[in-house]
């Protein structure tokens, strides 16, 4: 009896009670457990109570790991402290987000879902329509322009003008363009040394590669002529002026209120001179009927022309200048050269010998 | 205790986020684990003690009143967790109670067993640092009294000592919860039952 007493307060009976609860017991220490348990209800009341904190407890056993240090991160990121920011900064914050994503939107659809000629490398379909000798052509292009080509006179344009930031055409010789408004997407006509630059209006352009001067009549609106490697200042153009670039000498030269019917008449199939010298006669008969046409001598340098000529022949035309004026012509067959082409026909105007 | 408390819901009210951080520090684990006893389960017990330490924070100037912060947080994540079960018609899962037990798994039980519960987390928080310690490595880390014993560099007897401290402090603290007090709290027949139970476990011992 002694003995065990000793063992009690040796082995002090609390631990050997948490013991329990972990491993199992020692005879000797069962022994003293159950001596202690049976000695009063009162021990027996106070093991049961352990029993019960110890069961309870395990029922606040997790299965996985929390880490506390990621929660609170988490907790910082999805509500609360970042709530110490005055509320005035937070609704800034929220308007400079929708901006934000509105230009995020617009850059991603400009950039990427558009393409654009300075953007991209890739080619772009260009499309070129020739207007034959003799005749005038329609062409109507994607964005609903409507441009005449004059006899023998090119035009290159893209298939679409789809995700351009310009409408960009080149001419070779004449064209009436009746550009469609799009104040969004400038209409660029490049011809012959000169960038055009309108809105939306209608003018002609005779850029004949042989002519002195290129031509441009402005029926309607207002455009902007250039050079071609500067897109920024250049000349303001308005209604009913006529302007005569001299690419030699790298010259604009504007005319106002001039009757503008005989820069567009070809339009309609007519060949309208008045009061016009030799030179443009030549220039349009040449370029219109592809022809060569020479002077034969200097006197006709001072002849003026005035005439209505609609959808005639080369003959009909020349006979015609000739009986109203002091001139003779005569027209050389196309020859066969060497290379198995054929030179243009030539013809060669002189001063009629009275 | 208390004077660090209301420093602390003090310094809450200035939103000084250490006051915060070191709150979350203190409490966050054993929430979570007081949470998962109602809710069984760990990633919506975490979510759920979040939203607590949310609204805490959302809260934190009108605070004033608190004496004791653990108390008032456990009494939130109870109160989050039940709402949580009602609305994911989820059952406590009373795990602990055996199948053919004759006790109805009635609404008051339930809640006095989370009310136990939540001051057994309290309960806990209370103890001495050391004790707390080697009790939640213990119960909770499921280490060994031996690895205890070399993690805290104390003798094996000294972890014993502070198991068995844990466990006295403990039972004065939940007393109306336990079998041995005449008064309490869980139902009579499911107290019987367990009674039943430990005295068997006890019987087999002697």
């Amino acid at each position: 009896m002694k003995s065990i007493e000793m063992n009690i307060e040796d082995n002090n009976i609390y631990e050997i009670i948490v013991r329990s609860f972990s491993e199992q017991l020692k005879a000797d220490e069962t022994e003293v457990l159950s001596k202690w348990l049976k000695s009063s209800s009162s021990n027996a009341n106070e093991y049961l109570d352990f029993q019960e904190l110890w069961n309870t407890s395990s029922r606040f056993q997790l299965s996985s790991k929390i880490d506390v240090k990621a929660a609170y991160n988490k907790l910082k990121r999805v509500s609360g402290s970042e709530r110490k920011k005055s509320a005035i900064l937070l609704q800034i914050s929220r308007i400079a987000a929708v901006f934000l994503l509105a230009v995020l939107f617009s850059v991603i659809y400009n950039k990427f879902l558009t393409e654009k000629p300075g953007y991209t490398n890739e080619p772009r379909t260009m499309q070129q329509i020739k207007a034959v000798y003799g005749t005038q052509s329609r062409v109507q292009l994607s964005d609903s322009t409507i441009v005449y080509l004059n006899s023998g006179s090119t035009l290159r344009f893209p298939e679409s003008f789809k995700g351009m930031k310009t409408r960009n055409v080149e001419l070779i010789g004449e064209g009436f363009f009746s550009v469609k408004k799009d104040a969004s997407r400038p209409f660029i006509v490049s011809a012959n040394n000169i960038k055009i630059k309108v809105l939306g209006t209608s003018f002609n352009i005779d850029a004949y590669p042989g002519n002195s001067f290129c031509t441009i009549a402005l029926v309607e609106g207002v455009i902007q002529l250039n050079h071609n490697n500067t897109m920024d200042g250049g000349i303001k153009m308005e209604k009913s002026q006529v302007c005569f670039y001299n690419a030699s000498e790298n010259t604009f030269n504007i005319k106002h209120n001039v009757d503008l019917n005989k820069y567009i008449a070809w339009i309609e199939g007519k060949i309208l001179f008045s009061n016009d010298n030799i030179n443009a006669v030549i220039e349009k008969l040449e370029s219109w009927y592809n022809v060569d046409i020479e002077m034969g001598d200097k006197n006709i340098e001072k002849f003026r022309f005035t005439g209505t000529f609609i959808n005639e022949p080369l003959e009909q035309v020349l006979n015609i200048l000739s009986l109203t004026s002091n001139m003779q012509y005569k027209i050389y067959s196309a020859q066969r050269t060497d290379n198995n082409t054929y030179t243009k026909r030539k013809i060669i105007l002189k001063t009629k010998h009275l | 205790m208390e004077n660090i408390d209301s420093f602390l819901v003090n310094e809450l009210a200035n939103s000084n986020l250490r006051a915060y951080e070191n709150i979350f520090n203190a409490h966050y684990l054993n929430l979570c684990r007081f949470a998962n006893s109602i809710v069984h389960d760990e990633d919506s017990a975490q979510s759920l003690v979040q939203q607590v330490f949310v609204n805490f924070w959302e809260n934190r100037k009108s605070l004033g009143h608190i004496e004791h912060i653990l108390p008032y947080l456990t009494t939130s994540v109870r109160n989050i967790c039940l709402n949580f079960i009602k609305r994911e018609k989820r059952n406590v899962d009373l795990t602990f109670v055996p199948m053919d037990a004759q006790v109805e798994n009635t609404t008051e039980n339930q809640i006095n067993i989370a009310e136990f519960e939540e001051k057994y987390i309290i309960a806990i928080s209370l103890l001495p640092s050391k004790c707390k310690l080697a009790f939640e490595y213990s119960r909770f880390e499921n280490l060994t009294n031996k690895e205890i014993a070399q993690k805290m560099n104390i003798t094996l007897k000294g972890v014993e000592a502070l198991i068995s401290r844990s466990l006295k402090n403990l039972r004065i603290a939940l007393e109306e919860y336990l079998p041995g007090s005449k008064n309490n709290k869980i139902s009579n027949s499911f107290l019987f039952l367990l009674i039943k139970m430990v005295r068997q476990k006890v019987y087999s011992l002697l």
